[in-house]
């Protein structure tokens, strides 16, 4: 790792004091490596240290390190490895048990190892391909190193954009996640109908998969009209099933006196309008639309 | 020239073809459409009425938006008067529905005015308990904490 980590400095030394930017639009992850080895990623804003890759972690997977930097048959990249991984924590984790119509929830505090573990994973791995293609680059002619890098990488880059625009859109720490798993059908359907494509990666456990999923879209056909009679139930009980960010966006809306007043309409109201994020939410909110109307001074 | 149409598909199978440009309001579906082109695209959780309702908002926002050029100032102002009593004819649970359409969408314009018009009915209930039946919310508080709550409020603000 350590060695890499020198060839991969010593050959875009440029880069490393900047962003590295990854595939356009959305500033997805930029990486660099501070002198102690010390690895840092940059999503959206925020720039932190997230693990130390040498340290004496206790995530439990300083060990898998130098597992992660390789890649079978030599390949500059293994894209089919780290997708399955990915539709494995899916399976696993994000929608287990999951049926149509089911609403996600989940704290992503509870999801933070993970994602930090597939950070770490993402970032050695980066390193690891850059050293790969840095090596190999000078005895390719351009274009054809640049499209076999390309292709192997578009399904990475594109599942971290589909997490930045939608799973993980605007979280953040402590943020409850919400989302109607119907609402991600066209990009799974889509991601499958690509799977399609690959025969030689079609493992017992994806075809069970994937024969979860046809049923699933049978049964949404099939059961429209339950499916509206659901939305009806579910839609009369108001406010309590709109998810948290959006109570906050109508509360932040209101005048200080009917926030402490109101402040006994439920414990979920109590705790939202007295947390400092909303309290500052609301501040902002005011200020911009009629001057400043203040809930907290401390 | 004919402009690009985009079809949307309700809870109920009902097909709704739409021009691109006012689809393209949805931040969602600006991004389906460039993902997965020449597709139609299912809503499973919006109802017909819903949509049709997200859609007329959609559409007069779109012919005011590239229709203005030197007119804007006046007519953001009678658009502002019409968002208003777009919101002002719906009942609170179809309200409910469209704000979350225009969550799920993201369609920041709708959002606003969505959660603008539910709080001013949140700020018009004389009491807690009005409130809680507005938006059957469940009373989870005993009576001394409500009653703590309200000794509270009595400090002046």
């Amino acid at each position: 790792m350590g060695g890499n980590i020198k060839t991969w400095k010593k050959m875009c030394s440029i880069d490393l004091n900047k962003t590295l930017n990854w595939f356009g639009e959305c500033t997805l992850l930029a990486i660099a490596f501070s002198e102690k080895n010390k690895l840092l990623l940059r999503g959206r804003g925020f720039y932190q240290p997230l693990f130390l890759a040498n340290s004496q972690s206790t995530n439990g997977w300083s060990n898998d390190v130098s597992s992660w930097e390789s890649c079978q048959f030599n390949q500059t990249a293994c894209p089919d490895q780290y997708a399955s991984e990915s539709i494995g924590l899916a399976c696993k984790y994000a929608y287990r048990n999951a049926t149509p119509g089911t609403t996600l929830e989940m704290n992503i505090s509870s999801r933070l190892p993970i994602v930090e573990k597939r950070l770490a994973q993402g970032g050695i791995r980066l390193a690891a391909i850059l050293n790969r293609i840095f090596l190999q680059i000078q005895s390719w002619p351009e274009h054809e190193a640049k499209k076999s890098f390309m292709e192997k990488h578009t399904y990475a880059s594109e599942s971290i954009g589909l997490a930045c625009k939608y799973a993980y859109r605007n979280a953040t720490p402590g943020t409850t996640l919400e989302m109607n798993i119907f609402s991600r059908l066209p990009i799974v359907e889509e991601a499958c109908t690509r799977w399609d494509s690959l025969p030689q990666y079609l493992t017992v456990s994806f075809c069970k998969y994937k024969a979860g999923r046809s049923m699933k879209l049978r049964k949404v056909e099939q059961d429209a009209q339950t499916q509206t009679r659901y939305n009806v139930e579910k839609y009369n009980s108001s406010v309590n099933t709109l998810p948290q960010d959006v109570v906050e966006l109508i509360l932040e809306r209101l005048p200080i006196k009917s926030l402490l007043r109101f402040r006994s309409v439920s414990k979920t109201w109590k705790l939202t309008i007295q947390t400092r994020r909303f309290q500052e939410r609301q501040l902002i909110h005011h200020s911009q639309s009629s001057g400043p109307d203040i809930l907290s001074c401390t | 020239m004919s402009k690009k149409m985009i079809v949307l598909k309700s809870s109920e199978g009902v097909s709704f073809v739409v021009e691109e440009a006012v689809a393209r309001q949805s931040k969602i579906i600006s991004f389906l459409v460039e993902e997965f082109p020449d597709r139609e695209l299912p809503l499973t959780n919006m109802t017909s009425e819903i949509l049709r309702k997200t859609i007329e908002y959609c559409k007069k926002h779109v012919v005011e938006d590239d229709g203005g050029g030197d007119s804007s100032s006046s007519s953001s102002g009678d658009l502002k008067e019409w968002d208003v009593k777009f919101v002002a004819e719906i009942d609170q649970p179809r309200l409910m529905d469209l704000l979350m359409a225009a969550n799920y969408l993201d369609i920041p314009s709708l959002l606003d005015v969505t959660c603008q018009k539910v709080a001013d009915t949140i700020a018009a209930c004389n009491d807690e308990k009005e409130i809680r039946a507005t938006f059957n919310i469940e009373n989870d508080f005993t009576e001394e904490e409500v009653e703590a709550i309200r000794m509270e409020n009595q400090y002046p603000i």
